[in-house]
């Protein structure tokens, strides 16, 4: 420090602005310790009484200052070498296309079909689920879009998807989060290439299985990996469905109720109600051909 | 030959006729459905608290959900179609032959109940199913009355076969002990 009192001078003085302002050092330390201790305990104070006053609920949405707080903490977390990454497929005009049918398929149920964070969920989760159109999204760099769906983010509902995803899968969903500001919905209908595939339309359309006069209708499903099928009881009693591997199993349904269940694993899967012997159906999971080629 | 074809055409011609008889009205067939229910619901609460194993424990409680439901259902539409469900020989058969039933579980404890229980549930199910097929959905005349008996039926089949299989159950784990 500039200016500091030798040993056995006066008592200890220190410059502070400028030199111009003298301060007594040990005092100092000790009101700074004071001023430190209040803050603490009024932070303190806050949070309790945030904590006693909201709860830990999750649909109220933070203030500007803890968002902007929040994205500036998930931009720092990220190495710079990664942020810093560039997309190999900045030239390719059709990727974000690809990372459009992948979004609409496993991120959409949070994120909405356009990304906007539309969902039923999105505003419910806290923090909410972002608009990805949203300026402070679209100011981070490729390569930091490209480590938040590789990595995800702690403390949010943004899941890690490096084990699911290939660096090709992941920089088509960053071009996707690009085109987002300025998607037209149209745009998003199936892709040709998408329509011509059987699995990826079966996938389209959701498994629905009636529960009714104590049979499964229609007694055989077929559905592409990841699409959710549902059973709705019709019948005036509760019913099950309980596969006989074990890969699924619904608690009992009551009356008029419905169980979804969404396979992620290809095969053939015979099941069963328990409670009524002789009801009996089928799941057929078939993979996805379009996704296999990526992996 | 004559005299064959003319018993043949007797009994063409006589069969409907007895079956006329016997044919209940949508009311009747209201008050049937209605006491059916009942006494299967009546021994399956007394299932729930009595019986030992808890496979049979368990199937009186499914037995009392069951047909609960096709109950309400039943109930449901006789109000709404409006029809006043009305007493009859046989609603009032299966009324007293249910009583006598549960008068002689409540005698009974233990492994004995459990038999008796799971025993009468094979045979009452496989009577009302017979009732069902050869009666009441035959002489249902409103159409959704008729749907209803359609609709449930596969589900006393389900109770027979369940039945069945938790008799079969008991007598494997009798038969070890002795």
């Amino acid at each position: 420090m500039p200016g500091r009192c030798k040993k056995g001078g006066h008592p200890r003085l220190s410059p502070f602005r400028g030199g111009d302002l003298y301060v007594d050092v040990p005092r100092f330390r000790s009101r700074l310790l004071v001023w430190l201790s209040l803050i603490v305990v009024a932070a303190a104070a806050g949070s309790w009484w945030m904590l006693r006053r909201h709860g830990l609920v999750s649909d109220q949405p933070p203030g500007r200052l803890e968002t902007a707080i929040a994205r500036r903490l998930v931009v720092l977390s990220i190495p710079s070498s990664q942020r810093q990454q560039k997309s190999p497929l900045a030239g390719d005009a059709r990727a974000w296309r690809d990372g459009a049918d992948h979004f609409q398929e496993h991120c959409a149920t949070c994120h909405g079909n356009d990304g906007r964070g539309g969902s039923a969920i999105a505003k419910k989760m806290f923090p909410p689920v972002p608009d990805l159109a949203d300026p402070g999204i679209q100011a981070m760099s490729d390569g930091a879009l490209f480590a938040i769906i590789s990595n995800g983010v702690r403390w949010t509902g943004m899941p890690a998807f490096r084990q699911e995803h290939n660096a090709d899968e992941t920089w088509k969903l960053v071009a996707f989060v690009r085109r987002v500001p300025g998607l037209d919905p149209r745009e998003l209908m199936p892709s040709p290439a998408h329509q011509a595939d059987p699995g990826a339309s079966a996938g389209a359309a959701p498994g629905a299985v009636a529960m009714d006069g104590t049979a499964f209708t229609p007694a055989e499903v077929t559905v592409a990996v990841g699409t959710t099928v549902t059973w709705t009881n019709k019948d005036p009693f509760p019913h099950n469905v309980t596969s006989g591997r074990g890969h699924f199993h619904s608690q009992d349904v009551p009356a008029g109720g419905r169980w979804a269940f969404t396979p992620r694993a290809a095969g053939r899967f015979d099941y069963v109600c328990t409670l009524h012997p002789g009801m009996h159906g089928t799941l057929v999971v078939q993979p996805k051909p379009s996704k296999r080629s990526n992996e | 030959m004559t005299i064959t074809r003319a018993v043949f055409s007797a009994a063409l011609i006589a069969a409907p006729l007895t079956a006329y008889a016997q044919t209940p009205n949508d009311a009747q067939i209201a008050a049937i459905v209605v006491t059916a229910n009942q006494v299967d619901i009546d021994a399956g609460r007394l299932a729930e608290t009595k019986a030992r194993n808890p496979q049979v424990k368990a199937f009186g409680k499914q037995m009392v959900t069951d047909h609960t439901g096709v109950n309400k259902q039943a109930t449901d539409l006789v109000t709404k179609l409006g029809v006043k469900p009305e007493d009859n020989p046989t609603a009032q058969s299966l009324k007293s032959g249910g009583e006598a039933n549960v008068t002689q579980l409540k005698s009974l404890s233990g492994a004995a109940f459990d038999k008796a229980y799971v025993d009468h549930e094979v045979a009452y199910h496989q009577q009302v199913l017979d009732a069902v097929d050869k009666t009441l959905i035959p002489s249902a005349q409103n159409a959704e009355l008729k749907a209803l008996l359609v609709k449930v039926r596969p589900a006393f089949v389900a109770h027979l076969e369940h039945a069945k299989h938790v008799q079969a159950t008991l007598e494997k784990s009798a038969g070890k002990k002795h």
